[in-house]
């Protein structure tokens, strides 16, 4: 499981793509990473129990509010294992659980980096 | 304390202003709730938000919204189920519901059957601002419900098939949960109810949306609450399953409990409840008919030999009345004996009819015949009483002993009597029905065709302590000496020996209703008339064979008496020696049934391998479980009930030898 990841993209940039002002997105972005950083927990422990109707019903929601937020890297991700899930297959969860989490610490770099370096 | 939603919906409330549109946003996505709020603030509407349809449950109590928005699947109360609550709460007739969501075209259900005024889809955040802030104005500027049952923005959303599996899922867990004959809550970590199947709101008797969000331990009866309580918070991830007859009480329903907790972050936990009161109320029946039969064991043994006694007394009076002249000074005094051998003879029948002594003499009846003949020789001598007799005309036959149920009713009218110490009415009643396997099972009977006889009085009725012990022999409300206590469990006993039920429902101060079902026969009702009987001399030899010796001696006297020439065995041994002698010279054998050693049956049995055509009268004071009858059926040709007079014993032979 993979994403294509759109180089270098700024929090301005994902902003645009919402239509929402900078700062409002912002603050819907850093709930977004909380959030979806405790339901990757959730997550994790789902594919651990192999308990496949919990991994498929968290993805559901991580998708969704990443489909809001126009994140297709995560949204991405979470779709194709949901789609797995449905099917009762686990297998590579593991991997694309992680995947999600970097996506999810990446996102919290770009949140730093700008706050760190205001345009 | 409050949770953090509750403390924004306050800190909202405050914030609020006159002329802000007050709006509800429920979704338990914390982007979208953060994401409604700021949008619809930045448009000038007073926001509150909740996760939850419990948390939205619990502010409406105090808020009205001009307009709620939600999303259709959520935890707890779903959306639709939440739409509907709302749509029954006549406060919220004027306010606005918008459906969000991202699966609403999937959904099954006609969104303006729901009671919502709009519906758009979920998607990107830029496309959605718009079509919600578009929405809210049309819904503003309409003042009808014009919702077309058309979803906004469908033209974003995707997966869809994804959807359409979770919602049929879904749907298919729900058809399975309202099939259940079980009652299921889901209740969350604080006991505060978010699911129940259609059982379980049929069982406590609450609608739906009064039960959702209530606390579990309030449907409950005040004295089972703590004991519900700790089985609620003591789950630690095994079933608490508790015992069957450790019941609970819900809406006056006897229910078993079974506390399951659901493996999730929420910790929320599953109660299954079982309807146990018809179960509950078979148990007591069984076990009253159990112990009632325990005791009929006993009273039977006691009549038993009560009743060879008396036909002791009753056979000497007898033969010194015989030929005693009535002006003899002790003419009087021995006519007073039998007199008390009657009563005696009355009492040992009350306890026979208790223990079951067998249904001596069945014939095909009408019961409408009975009542009436019975219930106006009753209501001559109790003029206080109106009788009130409402029988069907159509009413089948039944096999019944007819003295034995002449004198259940009595019984029946004299309790009724009693229970109306100034007088009241008696209403008589017979119906034929059909009875089910449910209703038999805990009488011991067959299902089928019965006859119903219902005697109902309007007196003083009885609590349940008196109800529990009616049937019960020697137990009588009365003062000591007025009642034997014997009525009630006599009738219930010979009701019993007819394979029949008897019931009583009663209510202090309302009354009393006795119900009696005899199984229905399939034969037709043959009139008889009855004569007076006459001593009848006659000539012949006689075996009689008892195990007492007194009975023995009186009755062969008795017998020598009207003419007859005795031979006495003392046992079955001896009767079967004396037959085998003596077989030509015999015409009649008096075979007693109840015998140490070899009993009257087998008795019987030997006498007729030696001669098929021959002819007994089976004698006894005692008869268990129609065990008489089973002889009769063998072949015997008469049956005297001890202790019997010197008429009734004489016409018996008669009849057999002529």
């Amino acid at each position: 499981m993979g994403t294509t990841r759109e180089a270098g993209i700024t929090l301005k940039q994902m902003a645009e793509n919402v239509g929402l002002e900078e700062d409002d997105y912002l603050s819907l972005l850093e709930l977004f990473i909380t959030t979806s950083t405790a339901y990757v927990k959730e997550l994790q422990a789902a594919i651990h129990n192999g308990d496949s109707k919990s991994v498929f019903e968290t993805t559901h929601t991580i998708r969704g509010a990443a489909e809001n937020l126009c994140i297709p890297e995560i949204s991405g991700i979470a779709k194709e294992l949901e789609l797995r899930a449905r099917q009762n297959i686990l297998e590579g969860a593991e991997e694309a659980a992680e995947c999600l989490m970097k996506e999810l610490t990446y996102l919290t770099r770009i949140i730093h980096q700008e706050n760190q370096y205001p345009n | 304390m409050l949770s953090l939603t509750e403390k924004k919906v306050l800190q909202t409330a405050e914030k609020g202003s006159g002329g802000e549109k007050k709006v509800l946003v429920v979704d338990n996505n914390p982007v979208m709730l953060s994401f409604m709020n700021n949008l619809l603030v930045k448009h000038g509407y007073q926001v509150t938000t909740a996760e939850d349809g419990v948390t939205v449950l619990k502010i409406l109590e105090t808020t009205t919204p001009d307009i709620i928005i939600m999303d259709l699947i959520m935890p707890n109360i779903n959306g639709e189920k939440l739409c509907r609550m709302i749509r029954r709460m006549p406060r919220m007739k004027n306010t606005r519901v918008v459906i969000l969501s991202a699966v609403a075209a999937e959904y099954k259900t006609n969104l303006v059957d729901l009671g919502a005024n709009a519906c758009i889809a979920k998607g990107p955040f830029n496309k959605m601002s718009q079509r919600v802030i578009e929405t809210l104005d049309k819904l503003e500027s309409s003042s009808a419900y014009d919702f077309k049952d058309e979803v906004v923005g469908l033209e974003e959303t995707n997966s869809r098939d994804i959807v359409k599996e979770l919602l049929f899922v879904k749907k298919h867990l729900e058809v399975v949960l309202s099939s259940i004959s079980e009652g299921i809550f889901e209740i969350t970590s604080e006991a505060r109810i978010v699911y129940a199947n259609p059982t379980a709101i049929s069982i406590v008797g609450i609608a739906e949306e009064q039960l959702l969000a209530s606390h579990i331990l309030d449907l409950f009866h005040e004295i089972d609450r703590g004991r519900v309580d700790n089985l609620v918070n003591n789950i630690s991830g095994i079933t608490q399953n508790t015992n069957d007859d450790s019941f609970r009480l819900i809406n006056g329903k006897e229910v078993s409990l079974n506390v399951l907790p659901i493996h999730d972050v929420e910790k929320k936990s599953v109660l299954i409840i079982n309807d146990i009161s018809d179960r509950r109320r078979l148990e007591i029946e069984l076990r009253q008919a159990h112990k009632i039969e325990a005791i009929g064991t006993l009273a039977g043994g006691i009549a038993h030999d009560f009743n060879n006694l008396l036909m002791g007394i009753q056979g000497y009076t007898s033969l010194i009345l015989f030929d005693m002249n009535t002006n003899h000074p002790y003419y009087d005094k021995l006519r007073r004996i039998e007199e008390q051998v009657r009563s005696g003879a009355e009492l040992t029948k009350q306890l026979l009819g208790f223990a079951r002594g067998g249904r001596y003499e069945v014939k095909v009846v009408d019961m409408n015949e009975i009542i009436d003949k019975t219930s106006i020789m009753f209501g001559r001598t109790k003029k206080e009483i109106s009788i009130h007799r409402m029988l069907d005309e159509n009413l089948w036959a039944v096999d019944v002993d007819r003295g034995q149920i002449e004198q259940v009713l009595l019984n029946l009218y004299v309790n009724a009597w009693q229970a109306m110490p100034n007088g009241g009415s008696l209403y008589l009643e017979t119906a034929n029905i059909v009875i089910d396997k449910g209703y038999v099972k805990p009488y011991s009977v067959k299902v089928g065709r019965y006859v119903k006889i219902s005697v109902t009085d309007t007196g003083v009725g009885m609590d349940e302590k008196t109800r529990e012990r009616v049937f019960d022999p020697f137990f009588t409300t009365k003062e000591m000496g007025r009642g034997t206590g014997l009525g009630l469990a006599s009738t219930y006993g010979i009701i019993k020996g007819h394979k029949g039920m008897i019931n009583v429902y009663s209510e202090k101060g309302n009354g009393t209703t006795f119900t009696v079902y005899l199984p229905a026969s399939k034969k037709e009702v043959i009139k008889e008339e009855t004569v007076p009987i006459d001593i009848m001399k006659g000539e012949g030899t006689i075996l009689l064979v008892d195990d007492e010796d007194i009975i023995l001696d009186v009755s062969c006297e008795l017998l020598e008496m009207l003419g007859y020439k005795v031979y006495m065995a003392n046992g079955g041994r001896d009767a079967i020696e004396l037959y085998k002698e003596k077989m030509s010279e015999i015409d009649l054998v008096i075979l007693d049934m109840i015998m140490p050693g070899m009993g009257g049956g087998e008795t019987f049995d030997f006498l007729k391998s030696m001669n098929h055509d021959v002819k007994v009268i089976l004698s006894s004071g005692y008869s268990i479980n129609g065990k008489a009858k089973e002889i009769m059926d063998r072949g015997c040709r008469a049956f005297i009930q001890k202790p019997f007079q010197i008429n009734d014993l004489s016409d018996k032979i008669r009849k057999v030898l002529d």
